[in-house]
């Protein structure tokens, strides 16, 4: 049991860093009524399921059958692809937009981070799967059991038709099994490079053959007929194991509930985790036979979640960039088309990792370019992108960030604004610099000066922090 | 809703006009500019190596992500053992380009044939290290760090370059062809740059597929997480600050530099002609550095990586031409490996499972040409996999000391005995 927080150090600062870190953000008056609930109400409501949200329609026959292309003119066959193409792209914008949305549900927000984490661990790419559908299926997975058993998590994906293409167990069978699965299952998903040899992963993918996908129907098959269903040796175990049995064994490892309390531990709280907090968090998780919940309930309270490695010392990833600079400053995503192009740029495009091990995160997120996108989405978000070089309709509503008061004062509206934007706070020296600028415009501020300020306050550092 | 799909190709094209090259032409930070410049200075007195965009060596380096299959790259076609064992995605030894009575290049590596021919090609075989890791993402990042394969390094061996031989050079110094930072140049300092052009445009400017049209693979580009010293918050100033410093440098030579003729419209062709127009325009960068994905071929191996080879040969021959036409072929090298490379045997899904040793090739104007190392045997296998010949770790040292001119044994932290392949 890690050493819980003491009841003091419960306030607003720490109230916006929960909403900020377990959810994707807040306004000023929703960090005060959260406030209000007190620490330990605020946790459960964190980890409370909220109702199941409808997931968008798609295309039931989600690829047309592919029997005729064989006798279609190559033109005809031009079509038919790009057509297949487009609806694809349309679809995958759909869900993108969709998923967005949902983290913006206030009741939803901390599901959908969670699920967010998981499809950083699981990190699956529509890249190789082709199929939107596949990958709302995927998602819709991991929703399911983000606060639930991390056990039955892996059980289910190991099943997942995304992951039987995406990690190429579609083509692994008795007798020529394919390592790509079982190597990652152990290296990535459960145990961490170090913990198991190049023999455990030859016995495993034995085990996970026969694992079948319909690709045009999706769903799960087993191929009993081509299963390896004979003895192996396991991490020193040998029996006739099946895939769940291998998973069943991976989990008696104690690196298993290490290896994933650290990661949780790094995406929620601060890199470089103490061993005695991994330790502690991967103690409970065994004691509660793996359910998430305990953990993260423990993780939340605890005294190092507020400390100050913690609070304000983590880059935001684009994902909670882009979904926290639009809950605090109240206004809708950028439409689909807007957002793949933003999120690409920014270097985090959902459904779309640039390999198995997911995004690096922290500091990786940053470099001269990514940080330059960061720039220019605030910029357009509050409407300075330059209209004629594109973007997209601003609809940040300006007047439920000022007041007459704040319009006439610049003081006040500098430490209004980075209250609202900026979790870390910022210093006297660049307060001092921000009142100047907007000491520059005539009194009260245009609309302009008021975008021109929230942009200014974007491009600090700071903001780049939650 | 047709509004918005006019909006939205309209303001597509637009607003990737202003992502990659033109982004930070805007960025002003002048809060901290003073103290971070003062920084600069003071790391300034310290570097080496004066590094002008006129005269020093340019090295380029291109990693073929997920690991490519070196035994149908360099093809061992005279050996049975090859046929035996890759029954079905073996390389036709009629179609081969055949460098020698033993072995040869992938029907696809036409214009690197061409490089052979006229001695502007090296090839280095097996090429590994001891102990081989299995892993993409440990096998890179054993490759970008230089480390044993026993031990974990985090900076890259570029980038304790750039700390022992540039620092406080131009930011340009490294140039990272994406929209990623490769943990080679992780460094003390953070060094270098990102130019992106992961998203392109095809001639009517609409966007192209990129998103699904990829080959099937689950590795496509391998970053690497960064280990700077800095935290966050002066982590995120001193890029800025570098942000600023080359924006303005890099979309004044892409003015004045038109695209060149010749490349391929694949995106690795399109990022060596960025690459050779910043060379053109003098930009004082010492390393570039590519990735092209796509490599991990467990299944249906084939096409994919066909495809590959003609992409990765036609890049890379339209550069070393467009070099030659600049006049500026003797100052760069260029330099490809891989992860690893794959198993001997194929797999029953026709395709390759994750093996060790590779080919490197190497162009530019200071190389000894033809083929180097020894060829690893077909037969005497680890694990299935060959042994390598030759450690990676002395074609850095080779390249740091007689190319880049600096003490390969402080950056490798150990001595490597360097290659002939650079000619004195």
């Amino acid at each position: 049991m890690l050493p819980p927080a003491k009841p003091k150090s419960w306030n607003h600062a720490a109230a916006a860093h929960l909403l900020g870190r377990a959810g994707f953000g807040a306004t000023p008056m929703e960090v005060v009524s959260f406030f209000k609930l007190g620490r330990a109400q605020a946790i459960q409501a964190v980890l409370t399921v909220p109702p199941v949200a409808e997931p968008p329609q798609l295309d039931p026959d989600d690829k047309p059958p592919y029997s005729g292309i064989a006798s279609m003119t190559p033109a005809d066959k031009l079509i038919f692809i790009k057509k297949n193409q487009q609806r694809d792209r349309l679809e995958l914008q759909t869900i993108r937009q969709w998923w967005i949305g949902q983290m913006l549900q206030p009741p939803s927000a901390f599901l959908e981070k969670a699920t967010l984490f998981w499809h950083g661990h699981f990190a699956t790419s529509v890249q190789k799967v082709k199929s939107a559908g596949m990958m709302l299926q995927q998602n819709q997975l991991l929703r399911k059991f983000a606060f639930g058993n991390f056990r039955d998590m892996v059980k289910a994906i190991s099943c997942d038709p995304a992951m039987v293409i995406w990690l190429d167990l579609q083509q692994s069978r008795n007798g020529a099994p394919n390592e790509n699965f079982a190597r990652e299952l152990m290296e990535l998903f459960t145990l961490g490079i170090g913990h198991y040899s190049e023999d455990d992963i030859k016995a495993s993918a034995r085990a996970f053959t026969g694992y079948r996908t319909q690709r045009r129907q999706g769903g799960f098959d087993y191929y009993e007929d081509q299963h390896d269903a004979t003895e192996k040796t396991f991490m020193g175990k040998t029996g006739r194991f099946s895939g769940d049995d291998i998973i069943d064994i991976i989990f008696q490892q104690p690196a298993c509930a290490t290896f994933i309390c650290e990661k949780l531990w790094t995406f929620y709280a601060s890199e470089n985790p103490e061993p005695g907090i991994v330790a502690g968090l991967a103690n409970t998780l065994r004691k509660s036979d793996y359910e998430l919940r305990p953990v993260m309930k423990e993780m939340f309270g605890s005294e190092a979640f507020y400390n100050a490695q913690s609070m304000g010392t983590q880059i935001k990833s684009p994902t909670q960039l882009v979904t926290q600079t639009c809950l605090t400053l109240e206004c809708p995503p950028p439409p689909g088309f807007s957002l793949k192009f933003i999120m690409t740029s920014l270097g985090q495009l959902l459904f779309a990792p640039p390999n198995v091990k997911g995004w690096d995160g922290n500091r990786a997120w940053i470099n001269t370019a990514t940080l330059a996108s960061r720039q220019q989405f605030t910029d357009a978000l509050v409407g300075l992108g330059d209209k004629q070089k594109g973007g997209f309709q601003s609809k940040v509503p300006l007047g439920k960030l000022v007041t007459n008061e704040t319009l006439n004062d610049s003081a006040k509206l500098i430490d209004d604004l980075t209250h609202r934007l900026i979790s870390t706070g910022i210093d006297q020296a660049t307060r001092a610099e921000l009142i100047a600028e907007t000491d520059k415009y005539p009194k009260p501020l245009s609309q302009t000066a008021v975008r021109e300020t929230l942009s200014r306050i974007m491009r600090l550092p700071e903001f780049q922090l939650v | 809703m047709n509004n918005d799909t006019n909006f939205s190709l309209q303001s597509r094209r637009q607003f990737l006009t202003r992502l990659g090259l033109g982004a930070a032409a805007t960025w002003t930070l002048p809060i901290f500019l003073d103290q971070t410049f003062g920084a600069l200075e003071s790391d300034a007195m310290h570097h080496t190596q004066a590094i002008t965009g006129k005269d020093s060596p340019i090295l380029i380096v291109l990693q073929l992500a997920g690991g490519n299959d070196g035994l149908n790259t360099l093809v061992p076609y005279s050996d049975d053992n090859y046929h035996r064992l890759r029954p079905r995605i073996g390389v036709d030894p009629k179609k081969i380009h055949r460098l020698d009575d033993h072995l040869g290049l992938h029907p696809n590596l036409t214009g690197m044939k061409a490089l052979h021919d006229e001695g502007l090609l090296t090839v280095i075989q097996g090429v590994g290290y001891p102990n081989p890791n299995r892993s993409h993402f440990r096998s890179t990042e054993i490759w970008q760090t230089a480390s044993d394969a026993n031990i974990s390094e985090k900076h890259g061996w570029l980038g304790r370059y750039f700390d022992n031989a540039c620092a406080g050079c131009d930011p340009t110094v490294g140039v990272s062809l994406s929209n990623d930072m490769p943990q080679a140049f992780t460094a003390n300092t953070p060094t270098g740059i990102c130019l992106p052009t992961n998203i392109r445009l095809n001639e009517r400017g609409d966007e192209e597929t990129v998103e699904m049209d990829n080959g099937g693979s689950s590795i496509e580009m391998l970053g690497g997480a960064s280990h700077s010293k800095l935290s966050p918050l002066d982590y995120l100033k001193r890029t800025s600050l570098d942000g600023k410093m080359s924006n303005k440098k890099i979309t004044a030579i892409l003015q004045k530099v038109p695209a060149p003729t010749g490349f391929p419209n694949s995106e690795l062709g399109q990022q060596f002609s960025t690459i050779s127009r910043l060379i053109a325009g003098e930009l004082p960068t010492r390393v570039y550095y590519l990735s092209l994905g796509g490599f991990d071929t467990h299944h249906s191996q084939q096409p994919t990586h066909e495809r590959l080879m003609e992409t990765f040969s036609s890049s890379i021959t339209a550069f070393v031409r467009e070099m030659k036409r600049q006049g500026n072929y003797q100052r760069v090298m260029l330099l490809t490996f891989s992860e690893f490379g794959r198993r001997v045997a194929e797999n029953a899904s026709g395709g390759t499972d994750h093996g060790t040793a590779a080919p490197m090739f190497i162009t530019g104007g200071a190389i000894a040409p033809g083929i180097h190392g020894k060829a690893p045997s077909l037969t005497d296998l680890d694990h299935g996999d060959l042994k390598y010949t030759t450690d990676f770790r002395s074609i850095y040292a080779t390249v740091l000391d007689k190319w880049l001119k600096t003490d390969s044994q402080k950056i490798l932290q150990g001595k490597f005995a360097t290659q002939d392949f650079v000619r004195a």
